[in-house]
């Protein structure tokens, strides 16, 4: 694939990136280097088992500062979004409009991802998506969500029953 | 927990007793130095005091100038000097805590003052960095920014709020969110430091830019230079001097849950008003039957609409229609932003609105004065949802 080629897939998924995480930093690494084999791991209480993002140094519900990293499901609803027009820096001029939103995952924590613009008009708070994972060239990983088939609908159902 | 019969014994304890406020400009001249000394010496000279006299300030967290540096400029020595970081809500929170330094006997005379050159800093508004790939973040900004979103895009924040609120309510139409930009900008027609004054028709609204859906342009605040200060001290001492002193009848801040990350919120439009508005109503005895006029800090149209229903000037969810029923208006229930707010006046961190509410208090508001004004509200409202309420009285 050459270079031009991906740039334009990037952005027609992801919009622009106004900043790379650092990938020495303690609070957020486990959570990437996990996104980079398209696993999505969230903090748990050790002590009382919460599962809680974004991640803090402490349970919201016991206090204990003991956390573990855990995986959840890539099934999410949309809690709430929006399609972004104005390029905040000169730099994305060219990546506008885009979306995002944030998506309340099954396991009740939410994340944040973007919505591709094909999914323009199916976009709307209550749906359905599911996390998919994009590797862009510098070796970072990130999210963003299209609309469940009806197939992942489905099975969802199935293992919520 | 607030404490409130000992809040109630601070109500009309201290007083506002002079201002300082420079015309709201894309381009200020000067620097942004300048503006701090130049609306601090006003606001000492409104009061009739000298800067000798001034033994307590305040300042955002955010400020431009560190508080060491203009006590250098200003020779004064306060016996307190202090940052508030409650974002949006610090000017009205710098009011409650100079209020609350006055009753305690901490300082006499405070000066609380904010200033800001963003347009001449930042060229347009725009950040002057280029490449967004060369920042590296950690922690809450390293999960955000990543996705274009975050602490670099107000718009696209707020923007989360008001789908929450549309989705729980049913609505917030362009209608309601045009009516306040039009009423607002109207009122800063009538105000000779706004900049903008020129009057928007609704096709106008229409078709400004979208920036952040539902967020148009005209839904957005101005990015200001200028600047503005007031002094408080207590009410004893407010009766010699030489302006009409208006009382601090109620004061509080008040935080939503979660105050630092909006994904996780349970309830992504909870504002802190909702924990500060009794507080503030109960301290000062007043219910919102009994004000003339409110200044409602607005960083967005929907804000507003939001604030009005916490304030109890509606119901929740139908701040829509009370805008649409011309409440804002100068002739309407409660005319509101009379000064042309943070949409159309300036963008001075909501120290604009106290300075308004000054304005109206004395009787001093011009083309936009409310007849009889004896009783006004202003808010603050930082980062993602922190609040600030004052009760002022005449």
């Amino acid at each position: 694939m050459s270079d031009s080629v991906e740039r334009a897939d990037v952005r027609e998924k992801l919009g622009p990136r106004f900043a790379k995480p650092d990938p020495g930093d303690p609070v957020t690494a486990p959570h990437y280097e996990a996104l980079r084999e398209h696993r999505i791991l969230i903090q748990k209480c050790a002590d009382c088992g919460l599962k809680r993002w974004l991640p803090t140094p402490v349970c919201r519900r016991c206090w204990s500062m003991n956390s573990l990293w855990t995986e959840i499901s890539r099934d999410g609803v949309v809690h709430s979004w929006t399609r972004i027009h104005q390029a905040f820096w000169p730099a994305t001029r060219d990546e506008v409009p885009y979306q995002v939103a944030i998506v309340e995952m099954l396991e009740g924590v939410r994340l944040l991802g973007t919505i591709p613009m094909s999914f323009r008009d199916q976009l709307e708070t209550g749906l359905e998506v599911r996390a998919q994972f994009l590797d862009m060239t510098d070796g970072l990983t990130l999210l963003y969500f299209t609309p469940s088939t009806d197939t992942e609908r489905l099975a969802l159902r199935e293992k919520k029953d | 927990m607030s404490d409130l019969d000992r809040l109630r014994r601070l109500a009309g304890a201290a007083a506002l007793v002079g201002y300082g406020e420079t015309p709201y400009s894309r381009s200020a001249p000067g620097t942004v130095e300048d503006t701090y000394v130049r609306v601090s010496l006003d606001a000492i000279a409104d009061a009739g005091l000298t800067p000798r006299d001034i033994d307590g300030l305040l300042m955002p967290s955010y400020t431009a100038l560190p508080p060491g540096v203009l006590e250098d400029f200003l020779d004064i020595t306060p016996a307190y000097t202090g940052l508030v970081n409650v974002g949006g809500a610090s000017s009205a929170s710098l009011v409650m805590t100079a209020a609350l330094m006055v009753a305690s006997g901490v300082a006499t005379n405070v000066l609380c003052v904010t200033a800001r050159h963003d347009n001449s800093r930042s060229g347009r508004g725009g950040l002057a960095l280029k490449n967004a790939d060369e920042r590296i973040a950690t922690g809450y900004e390293a999960l955000t920014e990543p996705y274009g979103w975050g602490s670099l895009t107000p718009p696209a924040l707020y923007a989360m709020m008001a789908r929450r609120y549309i989705e729980r309510y049913g609505t917030l139409t362009s209608d309601h969110l045009a009516e306040v930009a039009i009423t607002t900008r109207a009122h800063a027609a009538l105000n000779e430091h706004a900049q903008m004054r020129t009057p928007i028709t609704r096709a106008e609204y229409d078709s400004s830019r979208l920036i952040a859906e539902p967020f148009r342009l005209l839904d957005c605040c101005v990015i200001t230079d200028g600047g503005a200060a007031v002094i408080v001290t207590t009410s004893e001492r407010a009766r010699d001097l030489r302006r009409t002193p208006v009382a601090i009848a109620g004061f509080a801040q008040g935080r939503p849950s979660r105050p630092g990350d909006l994904t996780n919120r349970l309830v992504i439009d909870e504002i802190g008003l909702e924990r500060a508005a009794p507080v503030a109503y109960a301290m000062a005895d007043m219910t919102p039957d009994g004000l003339d006029f409110a200044e409602i800090y607005d960083c967005f149209t929907y804000v507003v609409i939001k604030q009005l229903e916490i304030l109890g000037f509606c119901e929740p969810g139908e701040g829509g229609d009370y805008v649409m029923s011309g409440g804002l208006r100068l002739d309407g229930r409660l005319p509101t932003n009379t000064h042309g707010g943070l949409l159309s006046q300036g963008h001075m961190s909501g120290m604009n609105h106290i300075v308004e509410a000054v304005r109206q208090l004395r009787g001093d508001a011009g083309r936009a004065q409310v007849a009889d004004a004896h009783a006004g509200v202003v808010t603050g409202f930082g980062d993602l949802g922190d609040a600030a309420m004052l009760v002022l009285t005449s």
